[in-house]
């Protein structure tokens, strides 16, 4: 029935499993799913740029609200300071150690492994140079990853508790917190940016399949 | 169609504000530099670090322990390790940046931790919080230095209070605690260091510092003492529980006081005694920092036991020193003999004589010119009832001329003088000896005798004779006096008045012619001159005769009298009587019966001098305020037997705890018991002499 | 614009012979099991897709019983020891007059959770069956479900702040309790379930109903 030499012409819609054929959106046009409209490419103009510029930046604030001091709480004249990796440790009792891997994996690791793999993948891309070997891999496990990186889930909750514990205590941000919220900003940018379809385009014509 | 897949719908999208790339470099820049920025501020924020070795680590923790001054944080500790021979830990704080040039070399560190001391609980709040380290150091930056070494206990006068510090030595029955307040008037106006013993390991001494602006108080006329504990005493007011306060009953405290004025501001540093209640605070007056003390010996040329250390030394009755040791000398060459003597130093302070200096510049020169003018040292009673001794410096008089010995070592030696002391037990037994020596029953049986013969004197025949006869004379002038011849002695003295008168008339009329001459002016002036003349004549001529006559009489009559016999009876009493009263006896007696007995010799010499009957009655007069006088001297003996009595059993009672077999109670036991005997002896006599006082007059 | 009507029924790439690769959208022939493309595995329907979605989903829901049995702050002031399960947590919340943040805690923590059991559960059960809600519902009952999933874990991030920072000594400290374990696994179970769900199933039921009916 189809002509399987033209499969490169088609697209599927990942949600609904619809079928059609591909056609590069204009530039502010989006391609939507016509059934479950899914948007399935969403290309920018020098998204590229964007993209790896945004990610460079959100690695160095992960990189500085891990080690820079992120809150510090005061009451009744004793004081505590936490990092981040402070309040991943909180869970450091007793069973309760898994959740300090999972919980630095979800806060910091992984959305750091994500940009790490998206400037991986997109930087050449940006600079018109073939892909880096093992770029596909990359952003694959960078795709499936995005669930999994919750910084920005994790940044709502430290709004949540300051409010449950100003009350009680005398709160002071440290330069990590603020790092931290600018950089839950940038990621839901980026995501914005990013048309994973566009960057599976441009792997696909770099690299012959 | 439906095998030919449709295009792909594609539809527009709102523009987003993110289309121009180049801006959007800003934002990793951006972060970049920030992220620099915070990391370079951070780290040229950071202070420099210095090292404070410590004791212990005493729950320090890298991380969390601050370094705190005046209660703010200026610093955290890093990192705890141990020195490199393992003795001291070494704590790595980070100071804060503008604080770190403050730090200097004498800046302190502690431990500020959980501690329970005299003044109370403090540091209750590093339990919570944990510990921390405190510094001290002044307001002036001399440039940071590293190495630091910590305090073991906080510092006397912790966050830079000014205050005077001075040095507290206890004396015996003194405590001082550390932290413990020191108190003027009821206020805390200071705090007692760490004691620690002093050089010579013989008393305890401790910093201590009075805060500003109560140091101004502090002169070297101030004492202190100890006002822990309480005091328990029972007096005529009943029993008395004392304690300044609570706080000072169980933690300790010290009060002060300047007792007298006149001292000098006292200096940083300076030493001070502290008693062991305030009575002895009071009553002392010595103090290391009082002027320079002047040392004498003395050498006693008896041994008297009683002088103890710190007993006084009075010159002139003013106390200006006191005996700083005592111990005996041997020195057969320098004596003559190999007996014990007792050589004392003495510790003067020359300022409680407050000398001249322009006369003399060393106090020893004073003492060498009183020497010269008889000034000598000798040991005397101080109280009584315990025998203690004093040296009492005096002017002896004839004293043997001594020189004070200025080059003897290692003190100057004074030269001493026979000592008075009255041996309490001595002098007891020897007054009641004399007592018992005195011959009062031969005295009362010659005066007695005495008694008896002025008695018989008085009551002889001849005697009683006396007034009847000075009776009967009185009568015979009266009736010399009443007769008829003197009765007529007038009429004949008028008659022959009359004719004088009659002569005179006559003469008269014989003037009468001559009247107009001078002459019966002149006649007249002699006849008025010559019956003034007559009639004085009259007066004093009338009953001249007849009285003479009665007079002759009268000395006829008393010379028949036995006058002279009583009067040469009286003389011989009068000088056995004498002869009583010179005797030795007489004149030991006390005085209250030789001045009795002096106003009766008194008596008994005018009736010797004057007439017989008012002698008499004078001597009558004299015995009978005598024997007044020995009533009223003997009045008062049952008192003095009784209140000797209680003497005796009150210091019975005192030596009844003393052991029984040493030397001073059986001494005191044999003096009590003479005192007893010579009251008991008194009280016969004054019960004989009351029941009947006349014995004394009439004998028994 | 060119737009396909709703009511025109859609190619799908299963109908074509094809299989649509899930991560680049890219079309093969049925039966690849590698995307040439992306290097993801491919797969047209899976029947043990449900397994896996039901497996987790159980797993989730057991995960879930002991999250709110114990206690998931235990609070230790200088005075006494508090632990608080999670609806514990919120009542208390509430009843200390922060109704907000209470409101967002049983948001967090409860509704949503169970939202999305029974969502998962709908979804599972609607491919199966036939159900009367409309495709565009499921997908879009999968849609929020698959967002909301990760949000659920603020609570654990909570917990882990209040914990870490709320450590003043002996003034007040904040442990986390075993409940969070069991709660942070429910989330992941549920996450996992959702991902495991194939949301193509939804359409697929429409086109065996419609051409059911038609």
């Amino acid at each position: 029935m189809i002509d399987t030499s033209k499969l490169g012409e088609l697209i599927v819609c990942t949600e609904c499993d619809a079928l059609y054929k591909v056609r590069q959106p204009e530039r502010g046009q989006v391609a939507v799913c016509a059934r479950c409209h899914t948007v399935l490419a969403a290309p920018r103009a020098k998204a590229a740029l964007q993209i790896v510029a945004l990610a460079i930046a959100t690695m160095i604030l992960i990189i500085g609200a891990a080690v820079f001091p992120f809150l510090r709480i005061e009451a009744g004249g004793v004081a505590n300071a936490a990092s981040v990796l402070d309040i991943a440790y909180a869970f450091s009792n007793g069973i309760l150690t898994v959740l300090v891997v999972a919980t630095i994996a979800m806060i910091l690791a992984i959305p750091a492994l994500r940009v790490g793999l998206i400037i991986y993948v997109l930087a050449p891309i940006m600079l018109d140079r073939p892909a880096l070997p093992g770029a596909r891999a990359a952003f694959r496990v960078a795709q499936k990853m995005r669930p999994w990186a919750m910084a920005e889930v994790f940044a709502i909750g430290c709004a949540v508790s300051l409010v449950k514990v100003a009350g009680l205590a005398q709160v002071t941000f440290g330069p990590a917190f603020w790092m931290f919220a600018v950089l839950t900003v940038l990621i839901v940018i980026q995501q914005k940016f990013m048309c994973s379809w566009s960057v599976w385009n441009a792997l696909a014509s770099q690299t012959p399949s | 169609m439906t095998d030919q897949p449709p295009e792909i719908p594609v539809q527009s999208v709102r523009q987003s504000l993110f289309e121009r790339a180049s801006v959007v470099w800003l934002v990793p820049m951006a972060a970049l530099l920030v992220a620099l920025g915070v990391a370079w501020q951070s780290y040229s924020d950071r202070g420099p670090v210095i090292e404070i070795s410590f004791q212990s680590a005493a729950g320090m923790s890298p991380g969390e322990t601050v370094l705190r001054y005046r209660d703010v944080d200026v610093g955290l500790v890093e990192d705890v390790a141990f020195s490199d021979n393992l003795d001291r830990v070494l704590a790595t704080v980070r100071l804060d940046k503008d604080i770190a040039s403050f730090v200097d070399a004498d800046a302190q560190f502690w431990i500020i931790r959980p501690e329970v001391t005299a003044r109370g609980v403090t540091g209750l709040d590093t339990v919570l919080s944990g510990v921390y380290i405190e510094g001290a150091w002044d307001g002036e930056p001399d440039g940071l230095v590293v190495r630091h070494e910590a305090l073991g206990d906080p510092p006397l006068a912790a966050g830079g209070q000014a205050g005077l510090r001075i040095m507290l030595n206890a004396s015996p029955g003194a405590a001082l605690s550390e932290g413990a307040p020191i108190l003027y008037k009821g206020i805390e106006v200071g705090r007692i260091g760490k004691p620690g013993l002093s050089d010579d390991g013989v008393n305890a001494q401790a910093n201590a510092i009075v805060f500003e602006p109560y140091g101004k108080i502090i002169t070297t006329a101030t004492r202190f003492w100890d006002t822990s504990g309480f005091t328990f005493s029972i007096g005529t007011g009943g029993a008395e529980l004392d304690f300044t306060s609570l706080a000072s009953l169980i933690g300790g405290g010290v009060a002060f006081e300047t007792i007298v004025s006149g001292g000098r501001p006292a200096l940083d540093g300076a030493a001070f005694g502290l008693f062991a209640d305030e009575g002895r605070a009071r009553a002392s007056l010595f103090d290391t920092s009082e002027g320079t003390k002047l040392n004498l010996t003395v050498v006693f040329r008896e041994n008297f036991s009683g002088l103890a250390v710190g007993a006084p030394v009075e010159l002139e009755g003013v106390r200006i020193g006191e005996v700083s040791s005592i111990r005996g000398i041997v020195d057969e060459d320098r004596f003559g003999d190999d007996a014990v003597r007792l050589l004392a130093t003495l510790a003067l302070l020359p300022s409680r004589l407050s000398l001249d200096v322009a006369e003399f510049d060393d106090p020893l020169d004073y003492f060498e010119q009183r020497v010269d003018a008889g000034l000598r040292a000798r040991l005397v009673t101080a109280t009584i009832l315990t025998g203690g001794l004093k040296v009492e410096m005096i002017e002896v008089p004839d004293a043997p001329i001594e020189l004070m010995d200025l080059s003897a070592e290692p003190y100057p030696i004074l030269p001493s003088a026979q000592s008075e002391i009255s041996d309490m037990t001595a002098t007891a037994e020897g007054v009641f000896q004399r007592i018992n020596a005195l011959p009062i029953e031969e005295l009362l049986v010659s005066a007695i005798g005495f008694l008896d013969a002025a008695e018989t004197l008085v009551g002889g025949e001849d005697v009683r004779q006396v007034p009847g006869d000075v009776r009967g004379l009185i009568g015979d002038v009266r009736g010399l006096v009443g007769s008829q011849e003197l009765q007529t002695l007038p009429a004949e003295v008028s008659a022959l008045v009359g004719e004088l008168q009659l002569a005179a008339a006559d003469m008269r009329i014989v003037t009468a012619s001559l009247s107009e001459a001078d002459l019966v002016a002149r006649l007249q002036g002699a006849v008025d001159s010559a019956t003034a003349a007559a009639t004085g004549i009259e007066i004093s001529v009338a009953g001249v005769p007849e009285l003479l006559t009665s007079l002759t009489a009268l000395s006829d009559r008393v010379a028949s009298l036995p006058v002279e016999t009583m009067i040469a009876q009286v003389n011989e009493t009068l000088a056995s009587a004498e002869m009583l009263f010179a005797s030795k006896d007489t004149q030991a007696l006390p005085g209250a019966l030789a001045t009795a007995m002096a106003e009766v010799e008194a008596a008994i010499l005018e009736l010797r001098e004057g007439g017989a009957v008012r002698n008499l009655n004078q001597t009558l007069a004299s015995a009978e305020t005598a024997a007044a006088a020995i009533e009223t001297a003997v009045a008062g003996l049952p008192s003095l037997a009784v209140r000797i009595e209680t003497l005796v059993e009150r210091a019975e009672n005192t030596l009844s705890g003393v052991d029984q077999n040493s030397e001073l109670s059986r001494e005191a036991r044999a003096s009590l018991r003479d005192i007893r005997n010579a009251a008991k002896a008194f009280e016969s006599l004054s019960r004989a002499l009351e029941r009947r006082p006349n014995s004394v007059i009439i004998g028994r | 614009m060119e737009r396909v009507g709703i009511t025109d029924p859609v190619l799908t790439a299963r109908d074509a012979g094809l299989v649509g690769c899930r991560t680049c959208a890219r079309a093969w022939p049925m039966g690849t099991e590698v995307c040439p493309n992306c290097g993801s595995r491919v797969v047209s329907r899976s029947r043990r897709s449900l397994q896996r979605v039901w497996a987790w989903w159980l797993a989730g829901l057991i995960c879930y019983v002991p999250a709110n049995i114990y206690p998931m702050l235990e609070t230790r002031t200088l005075v006494h020891t508090e632990s608080s399960t999670i609806v514990g947590g919120a009542v208390e919340l509430a009843a200390h007059g922060s109704y907000g943040i209470a409101l967002i805690v049983l948001v967090a923590s409860v509704v949503i959770p169970v939202g999305k059991f029974v969502s998962i559960a709908f979804l599972a059960l609607s491919v199966r069956r036939i159900s009367r809600a409309s495709p565009q519902a499921r997908h879009g009952t999968y849609e929020i479900v698959e967002y909301i999933g990760r949000w659920s874990m603020i609570d654990v991030f909570v917990v882990a702040i209040l914990s870490s920072l709320v450590q003043l000594n002996a003034v007040a400290a904040i442990q986390p309790g075993p409940a969070s374990l069991a709660f942070a696994l429910s989330v992941i179970f549920t996450m996992l379930s959702a991902q495991a769900f194939d949301p193509r199933m939804i359409w697929d039921g429409i086109e065996i109903d419609k051409a059911g009916r038609e």
